[in-house]
């Protein structure tokens, strides 16, 4: 068994799991391609520990490699999950009336329907609650980029919750 | 447009919205063994060692670029002349082989001398590429004899014939001519050409020696480099822990050896060509002409080969060397700076 920092990076973990899942599902849409890499990713960090950094410096080392993981199975999974995202919507629009409990369910398909390099920021952003610059260590990119990009996809998943909304 | 705490709340509705997570296997982390260097630091290894090998190539060029060129250009081409008991091509008699004697033009035969063992100059001696001819005018119907005595002397220095090439007087049906090369070992190569003139009258003489020190430095420089380069690269192939990263090390230890393999070959032939001194001497009656035909005019598509592989790289060394310090700068800078892009994608591609 594990001991001492192992154990508490080992509950770190354990702690953030459920918030990995869950951005790891925004980006993927799929429960277990979700959880394969979180897992993968877990596992990956298990395996650098001992350079890890230290505190909370290693939550966007942590979502760095969430995002790597996730985008690999994504880019993997891609023909199949187009396939059924596009009977999703279909079916969203066509049999049911938009309530309440259904905004959700639109929320996350338009994050899906943002490419890769925006949809990302803004579950870090958002769900995660990585600042800017955390944002720009899990992703390897400038602050700035990050600021653009955020910008960007805010403003398209207004448009198109409004575009939602207008056709309910 | 939203706002960001919008923005938040819809995100969190939508995150809320994945089916709860299997929990964690208790038994995830037990037995994975910690990997302390991290990838990147692996890859910005290897990157540092593709660097050093560019560096070591740039280092050498400024020194002296035409033997570094040759080294990529002309390769190992030279390999058959490597071999030093190279036998006879086509005519002629061969080292002692009297038998030939009187059979017309010269057929058959062959210097097939046994390999002798490099007497290798010391280290700090001038390394010179001996060469040299002679024309000589000897007594009717002593071709043969001059032959056998020249023949004799290369084998007492220690050397062997290289090629040899008789014609038959049409008149007499004696010897009238004969082409034969000897090569001896260098430091005897003066001497022997001393007693191969009292073969005859000399009607002319060349000798030549090109100093190959500089190239002989050059080459134990770049093995040196390049050896330890590879061990380098054996030591990170060691550590690689993927397919990917075994397949790219090993393509570069594969590369720094075939520039080794050719550098070691350039060596083994330049001290060939530094140990033996070549000679080749014309024998001929009174009232023949030169008849025979140059040793040199008996290459083959081999040796036709070898001349434009080495002509192209002398051109290209005349541009390198017209150009100036400033092309092969710009060269190794755009090699390195093409290197140092591939590994930076490499890093980045799994990156949004």
């Amino acid at each position: 068994m594990v001991v001492g920092a192992d154990d508490e990076l080992v509950a770190r973990l354990v702690s953030e799991h459920d918030r990995a899942y869950r951005a790891a599902w925004l980006v993927l849409r799929d429960k277990h391609l979700a959880e394969e890499a979180v897992q993968e990713a877990f596992l990956r960090v298990w395996r650098f520990r001992g350079s890890l950094p230290d505190g909370d410096a290693i939550r966007p080392w942590l979502y760095r490699v969430v995002v790597n993981t996730s985008i690999s199975s994504l880019r993997h999974e891609r023909p199949r999950r187009e396939h059924e995202t596009a009977a999703d919507v279909d079916a969203i629009r066509v049999d049911d009336p938009l309530d309440a409990l259904e905004q959700a369910s639109i929320v996350a398909d338009a994050l899906a329907d943002l490419p890769e390099h925006l949809r990302i920021p803004i579950v870090l952003r958002y769900w995660v609650g990585l600042s800017e610059k955390e944002i720009a260590t899990a992703i390897a990119r400038r602050p700035g980029t990050v600021k653009s990009r955020l910008h960007e996809a805010r403003t398209r998943l207004s448009n198109d919750l409004r575009l939602a909304r207008e056709e309910a | 447009m939203l706002t960001e705490d919008d923005l938040r709340e819809l995100i969190d509705s939508a995150a809320a919205e994945a089916p709860a997570p299997t929990p964690l296997p208790e038994d995830l982390f037990r037995g994975e063994p910690s990997n302390v260097r991290p990838r990147r630091g692996r890859q910005l290894a290897i990157a540092a060692v593709v660097l050093v090998i560019l560096g070591a190539g740039a280092a050498v060029v400024p020194g002296d670029q035409l033997p570094f060129l040759e080294q990529h250009i002309v390769g190992t081409g030279n390999g058959q002349d490597e071999t030093v008991s190279a036998p006879t091509r086509g005519y002629g008699t061969a080292a002692g082989a009297s038998a030939s004697a009187g059979t017309g033009t010269g057929v058959g035969g062959g210097a097939s001398q046994s390999v002798q063992p490099l007497p290798a100059p010391p280290a700090d001696s001038p390394r010179i590429i001996k060469n040299g001819s002679l024309e000589i005018l000897v007594g009717t119907g002593t071709v043969t004899e001059s032959v056998n005595r020249l023949t004799a002397l290369a084998t007492g220095f220690g050397g062997y014939v290289s090629n040899s090439r008789t014609t038959a007087s049409e008149q007499s049906g004696s010897q009238a001519s004969a082409l034969i090369s000897v090569r001896v070992p260098a430091a005897a190569f003066e001497q022997l050409m001393g007693e191969a003139s009292k073969l005859g009258e000399v009607q002319a003489t060349t000798t030549s020696g090109q100093d190959v020190t500089a190239q002989f430095v050059d080459i134990d420089a770049q093995l040196t480099a390049l050896t330890a380069t590879r061990d380098q690269f054996l030591l990170v192939l060691g550590e690689a822990q993927n397919v990917n990263d075994i397949l790219a090390v090993q393509d570069r230890i594969t590369q720094v050896q075939i520039q080794i393999d050719q550098l070691e070959g350039q060596k083994r032939l330049l001290t060939d060509q530094t140990s033996f001194g070549t000679l080749s001497v014309t024998l001929l009656e009174p009232g023949a002409t030169t008849a025979v035909p140059s040793v040199d005019d008996n290459k083959d598509l081999g040796d036709a080969w070898q001349d434009a592989r080495r002509n192209f790289g002398d051109a290209l060394e005349n541009i390198v060397g017209a150009s100036g310090t400033l092309a092969v700068v710009l060269l190794f800078g755009a090699a390195t700076l093409g290197a140092a892009w591939m590994i930076y994608r490499r890093l980045r591609r799994r990156i949004i």
